[in-house]
């Protein structure tokens, strides 16, 4: 209870801190072109991007798209930090899954042409899903292999380098082997139609709710169901108690018997299968293909983002993926309301998490330090 | 076979070492930096951020000093002292957190990076108008030792000039400051004290040292130095762009892993960092390497020596 008010309180401290600095914005913009300053009313902004999005259900459709693959990605995070690891490699796990899942719907289309529909969808969804995760994973488990129990946090360094060899590597697959050559653009070849995830404005009455013009698909609910069974497993699993006694207390945890490059491995390889199913959203569930464009929200690093703001529970990552994605969103409303650049949005995500990160601080138990 | 022993030839070349030199520069400051605040206790994951900062910083510098009037040599200065005052405004913010709430230090540094990546942007699009970079910035660009007239007299052999004087200052600075800093960590006051609070908090209190002024000093340390690491990027292209440090401040704690504290080592790791890339063009070219990978193989480079390291510790 604590933590949630602290957490409530932090954000209302982080939208005032942005409001000052969007108050600013325009004399810094003066000083830059000599022209006179034209204010800006932070009230403005923040109702252009609350308002903008929450207002319409297109807005609200779009918000909960973005949140579904950050929860997710927040995941990939969340639960290697239980265990006191920081995984910064949720872009590249996100990449490297989203390859693997095309190539695999890409790979079986041909196999399960003649096949029934429903048996289609299945198969080509359900072997993209297995393919994603596990080469998510494997990146994650990659990057487990870095670290050195009790002695500084090589995992940092290591999931966040692999990002870039993953981002290489990728690049290089769709460019060299899985070109589509009528594009024009550094993308793959579209997913057969089976592949594609349902979208939920197809059931009936939730028409209302989501726009069907959206992407908003089965990922949502999937994602949702993912965050609840993480928060399960650590409360009632013997692997989630043996995540939170090493995050807890390292040496204890050894001396108990619970082996710290099991928990790291675990960990890690699956917060990064979370990562890589978080493409499905991308792929499956909006563009169809796979190109660097489909990845340029950044997903894996707004994950991070999100799963700091939630600080780090499996449940708190979900509110933190709704707010995100809403501000998400809203960084194209403010730019078409006001003057202001869509880079403000940015501030806001980071004076969040900065407030978030102080008020986890102030309100930790103290030791005698 | 041909191949390998043009690669030699390139390799052994006063060129590469030259380049390496030069990639290694922003790399050996922030990391000489992150030497200062991982000594005193508190590690700055946060040296990805300062680097942004700091190459900010010395365009927005060496801009207005320039539209201020000042003189090439003079707006240079003003370039980088706006970009160490840059690395050191990120820094009191992790010092705030990490020392002042006492938040994890690792939260807290990526924390201040999502900061510096937010408020770089921002202030480009605002300054400049661009999201993405900035304009050429003419005073950022300095002239080299080897083409000044009366280096050119000398009639050095070529290997001194292109090795050796072919770069711009900050590299020297870079090269002056690795025995710089092993003396003000090994041998002042100030130094042993942050040796102590990193090394033995108790010991460091009985002692009469202050744990948070101490690592607060440690901290403005790393944020000049990573922050003129950020000025010698933006150097590099007379220019400011998004996200530019990609990766370097990451790289440059690699390197603090390898160097095991001590600011030599420091040196060692970020030149065996810079090899590499400074080789990967000529690999490109000998050995029709594809593109996509060569510019992966900085990362794939720095994570096999971490690799490597931490193999060779464990057994």
């Amino acid at each position: 209870m604590r933590a949630v008010l602290g957490g409530v309180l932090a954000l209302v401290c982080a939208l005032l801190a942005g409001a000052v600095l969007i108050a600013l914005v325009p004399t810094l913009a003066s000083w830059g072109t000599g022209e006179p300053v034209v204010p800006v009313s932070p009230w403005a902004a923040y109702r252009a991007t609350f308002g903008g999005v929450l207002g319409t259900r297109e807005g609200v459709s779009w918000a909960v798209y973005h949140a579904g693959a950050l929860v997710l990605t927040a995941l990939a995070v969340a639960i290697p930090l239980r265990a006191g690891l920081f995984n910064i490699g949720g872009e590249g796990q996100l990449l490297l899954g989203g390859l693997a899942g095309t190539a695999a719907a890409l790979g079986l289309a041909g196999v399960v042409g003649p096949a029934p529909a429903p048996l289609a969808m299945v198969v080509l969804v359900g072997a993209s899903a297995v393919a994603a995760a596990a080469a998510g994973a494997a990146w994650g488990a990659l990057a487990a292999a870095f670290t050195r129990p009790g002695r500084g946090a090589n995992e940092v360094i290591a999931s966040l380098l692999l990002n870039f060899v993953a981002a290489g590597a990728c690049q290089y697959v769709v460019k060299h082997h899985l070109l589509d050559a009528h594009s024009g653009v550094v993308q793959t070849p579209s997913i057969p139609l089976a592949a594609r995830l349902g979208r939920l404005a197809a059931v009936p009455g939730l028409e209302r709710v989501f726009d069907p013009n959206t992407p908003v698909t089965w990922a949502l609910p999937a994602a949702l169901v993912a965050a609840v069974a993480v928060a399960y497993a650590f409360a009632r699993t013997r692997w989630g108690y043996e995540l939170r006694a090493t995050g807890a207390n390292p040496d204890a945890a050894r001396a108990a018997g619970i082996g710290p490059r099991r928990v790291a491995v675990s960990s890690l390889a699956i917060g990064g299968a979370c990562a890589g199913l978080a493409s499905l959203a991308l792929v499956h569930g909006h563009y169809g293909h796979y190109g660097a464009h489909v990845f340029a929200g950044q997903y894996g690093f707004l994950g991070l983002a999100t799963a700091l703001l939630g600080r780090g529970h499996p449940l708190g990552v979900v509110p933190a993926a709704l707010l995100f994605g809403v501000l998400f969103q809203g960084a194209s409303e403010i730019t078409l309301e006001t003057s202001l650049p869509a880079s403000i949005v940015l501030i806001l995500q980071a004076l969040a998490i900065t407030a978030v990160v102080a008020a986890g601080a102030l309100l930790a138990p103290r030791g005698r330090g | 076979m041909n191949d390998v022993y043009e690669l030699v030839t390139v390799i052994v070349s006063p060129e590469a070492f030259a380049a390496a030199l030069r990639i290694a520069t922003p790399l050996v400051l922030a990391a000489l930096g992150g030497l200062f605040a991982e000594t005193g206790g508190v590690p700055d994951i946060a040296l990805e951020g300062k680097l942004l900062a700091g190459a900010l910083g010395a365009v927005v510098g060496g801009y207005f000093a320039e539209r201020a009037g000042f003189g090439a040599g003079a707006a240079f200065g003003v370039a980088l002292a706006s970009a160490a005052a840059c690395g050191v405004a990120l820094s009191m913010v992790l010092a705030a957190l990490a020392v002042g709430l006492r938040a994890d230090a690792i939260l807290a540094g990526l924390a201040a990076t999502m900061l510096a990546q937010g408020a770089t942007r921002l202030a480009c699009s605002c300054l400049f108008e661009s999201e993405s970079n900035t304009p050429t910035i003419a005073s950022l660009a300095v002239s080299t030792p080897a083409s000044w007239a009366w280096v050119k007299d000398q009639g050095l052999p070529r290997w001194v000039e292109v090795a050796l004087l072919s770069h711009g200052p900050l590299t020297y600075l870079a090269l002056a400051l690795v025995p710089a800093c092993h003396v003000v960590l090994r041998h002042t006051p100030f130094g042993l004290a942050l040796v102590a609070a990193g090394g033995n908090e108790k010991a460091a209190r009985a002692a009469g040292i202050s744990l948070a002024w101490t690592r607060t000093g440690g901290l403005v340390f790393a944020g000049a130095l990573a922050g003129l690491g950020g000025a010698a990027l933006a150097v590099s292209v007379q220019q400011f762009a998004t996200d530019m440090s990609a990766g370097r401040g990451y790289i440059a704690l690699a390197a603090l892993v390898l160097a095991r504290g001590r600011a030599w080592g420091v040196l060692a790791a970020t030149l065996a960092f810079a090899l590499p890339e400074a080789l990967a063009g000529d690999a490109k070219r000998i050995f029709a390497f594809p593109e996509e990978l060569a510019l992966a193989l900085p990362y794939l480079v720095t994570l096999a020596l971490l690799a490597v390291a931490g193999a060779r510790w464990r057994s």
